[in-house]
Parts: structure tokens; sequence; C-alpha cells
């Protein structure tokens, strides 16, 4: 088993660096220990996740990486609460959230989790505005409030001018943008992207790269799964999957 | 935690978010909120009927103090009878459980002094009506114990409606002299809008009995209706057992009348007297559009599953961003709720249309229909109905939509989260619809099978062609029987005399227009003790009364002269009368005699096929027809036929020939002899004719919520269909395998609405006539035009199945 290995690789930087528990100073912002998912058919159990022991700090971007059917997107799905996994413990910012019920998972993905997907997922009969406010207004949060945030997130991502369209009227690449000020505006601890250029052309998908990395460079906690080594390379550390293990964990600086 | 505005401003931005998403779909928001509006407005206005009948108290003081006093004779078995006025003297002084008694009896009037003569319907009723009744006239007063005295009872207190009609509200009414049947009358009062009691009165005379009336001797003339107030605490069951003990008392002095003759009171809530005939028919319709209410919430709820189905992507993605369960839950219910307030809307203008068609055809079978309004009431329980509505079809949707796949959120491609438990249910949802709708065609089978039988009912006279009216001969004109007599004999040379009348004739009463109980002895038979007196229904005609109805002569002969008292009497009877007392065959020549003051021995001479006098429904009784000019009568029923078929054109020419004899009289209640037959079963074709379109809403749309399961069901299997092609299967093969789906669900929903059909249709039973509620060619007769509408709706989607390209489908993935 290879958790939380080591690799001697050269990033970007040329730094080397030791990756996982300790490699930050402080509390993980996300602690995974001996997290395993498996899916039950009637004869068959596939384990889509094996025993992975995974910590994130507070402004790490963290790609992550491996083939089709490695356990990407389901520690993706686990990461955001969208799943639960079977055996194992996840802490998020200290607290386990693994055996919460379902009401707290969907108050714990509103107040802390900010997603951006592959295929976007706008819901084509909002408006931009709207799209950006939704998970503001399960807050429960005022209208005064909510609008400030979600004209200083559609900004930020350069999309104010469009607040009034309906998504169908946006191009990809600017749907994407749209759904990162969505994922930006309740300030969540962590950004969780599942292939976030998979549906843009190379400009577009350079574009959503670039906001992410401006994300980050302000302070924010990226978890992202792709397909592209250049992307990945982007991140500060990339975990390496195969069959539902981490087989690589790099960290670069 | 939300607080109360954040709460509101979800709710604003969830209906933003419908409000927006319908528009989007306008066909779905069309088909539901028509599904819902018909739903809702059938039931809002049959509510609105309900409400009005039976919901809504008469408008007198504690109404359920009134109760009606009639009699019963077991020996002549004669039920519900009117009393005498000694007998009413015996109410208002012997019981314990009254605190007030009064009678009346209709005596119609012709109002005179304007330009032509008007008939009104009056009732002549005793001082103490009003109070009795719990009313006080809005303007002016009620009758006082001196008016019920004759000479001094010439005074008047009005309806509303006749106040409204005759005198256009004139607020100086009191006063007003009124001339009725030639005699002068003052008006003394105007009772307040909505009391109508008896229905028929426009206006009330006060009742003011003659002193050969009060006499002891004339305890068999019962003309009066009774009505008293018990006494605050007193149950119906108190006063039905206080009555028995008048009972006994007035056998001690009467022995003969009371003891021996099985007399007894009845005591009936005036309430159930006035709209218990209706009642069990209500409330079926009123269950009956409950039904559809819910086959059209069935119908909505299918098309809010398969639309949450496609919308599930939009769950996934929603509750991805954090919304709880109870949030989405809140969510679709709005959108359910937006839905079933526009369809309570559109409802409540249908139900007012609704209730005005169903007033309009109902017409006088209807008591207290005037109380039939689309009030604060029936309002609230429309906008009731629309909530309840919206959160029963809307729940399962909302409850389904809530269980969000997350995992969806993050996979593109994935339809929605349309699992097996959603197509169970929308399954069951049809199956539910089927069934209910075969239950309310079981009901609208019967029903026509039912009124269809009376249709059929060999009535025993011809309807077709004969105009009928009715005359009130006043006293003070025609005070003997010999003015009567003339009267109806010149009347009747000139109406026959007439070019297009075949025959004219008189009767005391038309057919279907009442009871005309009276026992009687046949010569040469004594009864034995305890046995009951013979009764017969008896009538008296003219000459050539029976010929104008067509009634079939089978033996003897139908009297052609105008003979009076003084000549032998004749009479002629039925075949049921023949049939029971002389079932050898030998009537002809018999002799009978009538109890009462006036009649004689009369001689059967005729014998005619039965005539249905009292209902196509009620059975034959023995009937006897007397010679009017032997048995006067000032009130008359007119009949006249025409040589051709069209009867209402002889109407101007008989009232010319009336005014030619007698022009202060009217002519009233003129109608086509068909009319009073077709009214006669009004009641019973309306019950049908609702059923059969409540039925016939369920049908449409349980076979539209049939096909749009089949149809979606066709779309989620597009992949399949087109894999099974490509394998080879035929287009014929893919037909079929749509079409058992569909055939599945119909034989479910038969075989569970057959079952439910067996449980009501006891309930029916009772309102059947010629059919029975097991009926086997009505249930068979159901289940074969449900299951042909059935394959129809399935047949359609169907279609469009064997029509996937198999390269298209297996793309589309």
């Amino acid at each position: 088993m290879m958790t939380n290995e080591t690799k001697t690789d050269a990033s970007p930087e040329g730094a080397v660096v030791q990756g996982g528990v300790g490699a930050e100073p402080g509390k993980p912002l996300i602690r995974l220990d001996g997290l395993t998912k498996v899916f039950e058919t009637e004869d068959v159990e596939t384990h889509a996740l094996s025993n992975i022991h995974l910590n994130v700090h507070k402004g790490e971007w963290v790609a992550i990486v491996g083939p089709s059917g490695s356990g990407k997107s389901t520690l993706l799905a686990v990461l955001g609460l969208l799943d639960t996994a079977t055996r194992g413990a996840y802490l998020l910012d200290g607290r386990s959230v693994l055996d919460l019920s379902a009401a707290d998972r969907a108050l714990v993905r509103n107040r802390h989790i900010g997603f951006i997907f592959q295929s976007f997922n706008l819901i084509g009969d909002l408006t931009v505005f709207e799209n950006v406010e939704l998970p503001l207004t399960y807050r429960g949060m005022p209208a005064a409030e909510r609008k400030q945030r979600v004209e200083r997130a559609l900004e930020k991502v350069g999309m104010a001018h469009r607040a009034r369209h309906m998504p169908g009227q946006l191009s990809g690449g600017q749907q994407q943008r749209v759904a990162v000020a969505r994922a930006v505006a309740g300030d969540p601890l962590i950004l969780l992207a599942d292939e976030p250029t998979g549906n843009l052309d190379s400009k577009n998908g350079e574009a959503v790269m670039q906001l992410l990395t401006e994300l980050h460079k302000a302070g924010a906690t990226i978890c992202m799964v792709t397909h592209d080594p250049a992307h990945a390379r982007v991140a500060t550390r990339t975990v390496s999957l195969f069959d539902g293990r981490i087989v690589q964990d790099e960290q670069r600086r | 935690m939300t607080t109360g505005s954040s709460a509101m401003d979800a709710l604003r931005q969830d209906l933003r978010y419908t409000l927006r998403a319908l528009k989007k779909s306008p066909g779905f928001a069309v088909v539901a909120v028509l599904a819902l509006a018909l739903g809702i407005g059938a039931n809002s206005a049959v509510f609105s009927v309900v409400n009005g009948v039976l919901l809504t108290p008469p408008p007198y003081a504690e109404p359920e103090r009134l109760v009606h006093v009639s009699g019963n004779i077991a020996q002549v078995n004669l039920t519900d009878i009117s009393l005498s006025v000694p007998e009413y003297q015996d109410l208002r002084e012997r019981p314990r459980a009254f605190e007030s008694v009064a009678a009346y009896h209709p005596s119609n009037v012709a109002l005179t002094g304007g330009e032509a003569p008007q008939q009104l319907s009056a009732a002549a009723a005793t001082a103490s009506f009003f109070s009795t009744l719990g009313v006080t006239p809005s303007l002016g007063r009620g009758f006082t114990q001196d008016e019920e005295v004759p000479g001094r009872h010439r005074v008047v207190v009005l309806t509303d409606t006749a106040w409204r009609v005759h005198f256009a509200r004139d607020p100086n009414v009191l006063g007003r002299a009124l001339q009725l049947d030639g005699e002068p009358y003052t008006v003394v009062g105007v009772l307040p809008p909505g009391v109508a009691y008896p229905s028929w009165a426009e206006l009330y005379l006060p009742f003011a009995p003659t002193e050969e009336q009060r006499e002891e001797g004339r305890r068999g003339a019962r003309f009066l209706t009774v009505l008293a107030r018990l006494k605050a605490g007193v149950t119906l069951d108190a006063a039905r057992s206080d009555l028995a003990r008048v009972t006994r008392d007035l056998g001690v002095d009467h022995a003969e009348r009371y003891q021996q003759a099985g007399w007894s009171f009845s005591v009936t809530a005036l309430e159930e007297r006035v709209v218990g005939a209706v009642r069990g028919t209500l409330w079926l319709l009123l269950g009956a559009v409950g039904f559809v209410l819910l086959v059209a919430c069935s119908s909505v709820a299918n098309l809010l599953l398969a639309r949450m189905a496609a919308r599930g992507r939009e769950v996934s993605i929603r509750a991805a961003l954090g919304a709880g369960r109870g949030r989405l839950l809140a969510q679709f219910l709005t959108e359910s709720l937006v839905l079933s307030v526009a369809g309570g809307a559109l409802g409540l203008l249908l139900a007012l249309w609704g209730t005005d068609a169903l007033l309009a055809l109902v017409g006088d079978a209807l008591p207290r229909a005037s109380e039939v309004r689309l009030d604060a009431r029936p309002l609230v329980f429309t906008a009731g109905v629309s909530l309840l509505t919206g959160l029963l079809f809307g729940m399962a949707p909302a409850v389904q939509g809530s269980r969000a796949d997350l995992r969806t959120a993050m996979h593109e491609g994935v339809r929605g989260s349309d699992g097996g438990r959603s197509s169970r249910l929308r399954a069951g949802l049809v199956v539910g619809q089927v069934a209910l709708a075969l239950v309310l065609l079981v009901g609208a089978g019967l029903f026509m099978k039912s009124f269809l039988a009376l249709r059929s009912v060999d009535v025993g006279f011809t309807p077709e062609g004969v105009l009928t009216g009715r005359l009130a001969l006043p006293a003070t004109r025609y005070p003997d029987a010999a003015g009567r007599q003339a009267f109806m004999r010149e009347l009747l040379e000139r109406l026959e005399s007439l070019p297009g009348v075949a025959s004219a004739g008189f009767s005391t009463l038309l057919p279907l227009g009442g009871r005309s109980d009276q026992s009687f002895d046949i010569e040469g038979r004594s009864k034995a003790p305890g046995e009951p007196w013979p009764a017969v229904e008896y009538r008296a005609v003219s000459p050539g009364y029976l010929r104008t109805l067509r009634a079939t002569l089978r033996t003897g002969q139908l009297p052609e002269g105008m003979e009076g008292p003084e000549t032998p009497w004749r009479v002629v009877i039925n075949k049921t009368f023949a049939d029971t007392y002389w079932p050898q065959g030998n009537a002809l020549g018999q002799r009978l005699k009538l109890h009462g003051a006036t009649a004689q021995w009369t001689t059967v001479v005729g014998i005619v096929d039965d005539v249905r006098e009292w209902g196509l429904d009620a059975p034959s009784r023995p009937a006897a027809y007397y010679s009017v000019a032997q048995l006067p009568s000032a009130h008359l029923g007119l009949a006249v036929r025409a040589t051709s078929g069209d009867a209402e054109s002889l109407r101007s020419s008989i009232e010319a020939e009336l005014r030619a004899v007698d022009a202060s009289l009217p002519l009233y209640g003129v109608a086509p002899l068909t009319a009073i037959v077709d009214g006669s079963i009004a009641s019973r074709q309306l019950a049908a004719l609702l059923m059969g379109l409540f039925a016939g809403t369920a049908l449409l749309l349980a076979a539209l919520g049939l096909s749009g399961v089949i149809a979606f069901s066709v779309a989620q299997r597009t992949r399949e269909m087109g894999i099974r092609m490509a394998l080879g299967a035929s287009r014929t093969s893919v037909l079929a395998l749509v079409l058992k789906q569909g055939l599945r669900l119909t034989g479910l929903g038969v075989v569970v609405g057959l079952a439910l059909s067996l449980g009501l249709a006891r309930l029916l039973d009772a309102m059947l006539y010629g059919v029975a509620a097991y009926d086997v060619w009505t249930f068979a007769g159901v289940a074969a035009l449900l299951s042909a509408v059935a394959l129809v709706a399935t047949w359609l989607p169907a279609r469009r199945a064997t029509r996937v390209d198999p390269i298209i489908a297996l793309r589309a993935e």
C-alpha cells in the first residue's frame, strides 16, 4: 500500500517536498484516515476507494489524477459529501463529517464546500445572477448581503455584465466562469473541481485554469480532479490514484 | 435556522422559479391546470348545491325544532296523509311536546286588475304559521287570530319574490288593495328574502275555517299540512311518544276513526321533509365529483412525476449546493400549490357557470334551489380543496424529487433519478385512475340503464300532442256544482270546435299530478273486523278526458255525457283495480261507494289499462275515474289533444276561448304532457347525466394519464427499443411489448375498479329502477369500454416506439 507516499520528482519550480500529513504545519483542513468506499451489487463487490489516507492543508491546490475507474471522482464525491464512505474517517476542518445526517451534510456542503463541475451544472431556468445566488439562498442569507456577494463573485470571474443572462445564452467557458463564481460566492473552506476544463476548448480551459490560479493565490484551498497532466502541474500537489488507492503523492512549492 | 423573512424570501424565489418554469412548459401547465380546474370546478359546483340545499340552515329561528306532522291509517294502508281541522285543533291542545302548531293548505288564487289575470300560488295559513316557522315579516306583520274568521280574512302576506316580481319592491306596498278571485284583499306584510316554505307559495292568506270544517263530524276531511315547533330540549322520539299518547286519547273518544282504523301520527323533522328525497343523490354526486378530483390529482401527480424524473439532474445540483430535503420539498410543493391555485381559480369560474347550469337542469326538482349560490362557504371549500389538491398531487412527486441522487450532479449524460420506485408509483397512480374511472362508469351505467328503463315504462297514455294547464274556479263566481258544470261544458265545447284540436277533457288531477286516496265499500262484501278498508286513487274527470289521454279501454265503455249527481253514478276503473278486487274478470256492473258525505253507489262501466298516475317508478295502484259532474271540484286540470303533433301551438287559442268564457280566470301551469312526464323523472335524468359527465371526465383523464405514462416509458426506453430492433425485433413485436405494458396496468385497474364497484353498487340499489345494482351487462360493458379506450390511449405512444430508428437510438446515449 502506498499511502501518502513521497516521490522524488521535479516540480515545475524544481522543488521536491514531503507530501501528506505534516507537509504543512498546523491542523489539516481535510483529513482522511483509512477511507474505503465499496459499491455492492447483487453479487459483485467493487472497491472504488481502498484505505485512503490523505491530509489537505489550507491553501493547498491538490490535483487528483489517475486513469478512468481509478476512483478520482468517487474520492471527490466523498470529499464533497455527495457520497458516503463505507469505512474510515473523514475530518473536515477538524470535525468528523462521515456520520452526519443528510440535513447536516447539506448544511456542510452549503457553507463549507464550493463545487465546480465538468459540465458546469448551471440551472437552465435561472439567470446567471440567480445561479450564483442559489447556495446563498439555501443558507438563508439576507437578500442585500446575497446581492453584494453575488456581484462580487461575478466581478471576480469577469461575468458581472452577464448577470441577467440565462445560461443558454453563454459560451461553455462563460458558463464555467459562472460556475466558479457560484462556488466561491459563499466563501467556502474548500473548492472541489471535477474536470473543470473537461468540456471546454483549450482557450477557455486555460482561462478557467487561470481563474483557479488566481483564486488559489488569493488563499483558496482547491481539490481538482483532472485528466490533463499540464493542468495537474499547475496545482501545488498531485495525488495519483490507481484501482482506488493512492499510488503517488507529489507536492511542489 | 431560517428566519421568517428568509422563509418568505425563499418562497418568493420558489414562486418566481415556478412561474418561469411553467411559462417554459406551457403544454404541461395548460393540461395540469385544466385537469385540476375540471376536478375543482365540478366539486365546487356540486358542493355549492349541497351547501345550499343540505348544509345551510333555512332562514328560520332554530329550524332544528321544526317538525312536520301527518297521519297514517293502517287499515287502508295509507301513510303520510294530511290532517283535518278538528285534528289540527287536537294537536294545538293535547300534545306536551310542541311549543306551537300551525297549518296551511294550498289555495291558488287569481290576481286580477292587471292586463291579464294571473294565477298565484297561495298558502292559506293559520295565524300561528309565521311564529311557528320562526319568521318575522320584514315589512308589516303576519296574521292575527281575528283573521282566522271567515269574512275577516281578506289580508295578504307576500313572499319577497312576489313583492319583487309583482310589486317591483314597492316600499309602500303595505295597505295596498288586491283583487284575488274577484274579492278585495289588503297587503299587510312582506316576508324576508329566502323564506320559501312551502316552496311553491308566492303569498299567504289567512286560513279561516268554516264552522262546518270545525265540526267533529268533519274529522275525515283531511286537507291541512301541519307543522309544529318542538319545545326546547324535546327530541323527535319524545314527540313521537307524546303523539302516540294523543292517539290513544283520541281512540277513547273516537274509537272507530282512530283505534280501530289503526291511526298513528308521523313526526318528521321539517328539514328532512324538505330535502330528504334528494339528500342521498346529492351526497352521491359529491362523492362522484370527489372521485373525479382524485383522478385529476393522479393525472397531475403523474405528469409531475415524469417532470421530476426529467429534472433529476437539476435536483442533484440543488442538493449538491446545499439544499436540504426539506428545502427541496418546500420548492416542489410550492410548484404544486401554484398549479392547484391556478386550477382552483379557473375551477371557480367553471363552478360559477356549472352551478347555474346545474340549477337550470334541475328546474323545480331541487328543493331550496333558491338558496344555492357560490357564497362564502363554497368559496372557502374551493380554496381548501385547491390547497388540499396541491398537497395531494404534489406530495408524491415532491417526496420523490427530494430524494436526490447527489452523484448525478457529477456525471454528465446521466438521466434523472427515475428509479423503480418512481415507475411503480406512476404505474400505481394509473391503476388507481383506471379503477376510479371504472367505478364512476359503473355508477353512470347503472343510472343510465335505470333512466332508460323508466323512459321505456308504458305510461298507459300517449303524452305526445297533449297540452295541459290548470284552472281554479273561485267559489265567489262558481259557488255550486251547476255553475262549474256549465263552465266546463261551455269551455270543452269551444275547445273541441277549435281547428287543430282533436279532443279535450278535465280531471281533478292530471297524470303524475299528485295523490287522492279514498277508502270505499264494495257492494255485497263485508269487511272482517281488523281487515283494512280497501283504498282507491280516484279522479273526477270529464267524458273526453280518458279519450284525450288515449288511455286504452279494455272492456266496457267510456261515459260520454256530463250527467249530474242526480243520475245513476258511473265509474271507469283501471286494470289493477279490476284484477285486485274482481280477479275472476267480472268487474263490469259491480258497484262501489267512496267513503265520504257526497258519494253514492257507483256502477263500474268500463276498465282501462293502468295509467301511471303517481310516478313512472311507482307500481300501479287501483284507480277510479268518476264523472266530474257527479264529484264536482273547483280545482281542475285541463288536457287538450292536438290533431297534429304540435300541442304548444294551441296555447293562445285555448287561452282565447277561456277568456271568452271567463275573462278573469287564468290558465296556469301550462305545459305539454310530455314535459310533465319528463319532469317526473328529471332528477333521475339529472343524476344519470351528471354521473355520465363525471365518468366521462374521469375516463378522459385516466386515458390521458395512461397515455402519458406509456409515452414517458417509451421515451425512457428509446435506447432499449433501438437495441431490440437492431437485434432483429419487428415493429409489431415492439408494438406488442408497449401495448402489453399498457394493458397490464389497465387490467389491474379494471380488477381493482370492479371490486370497488361491487362494494359501492349496494349504495345505489335504492336509487335504481328496473336494473339490478350488480347488473352483469353494465359491469361487463363498462369494463369493455374502458379497456377499449385504454387500448387506444396506449396504442398512440406505442406507435411512436415502433418508429424508433435503431441507429439514432443507439447514438442517443
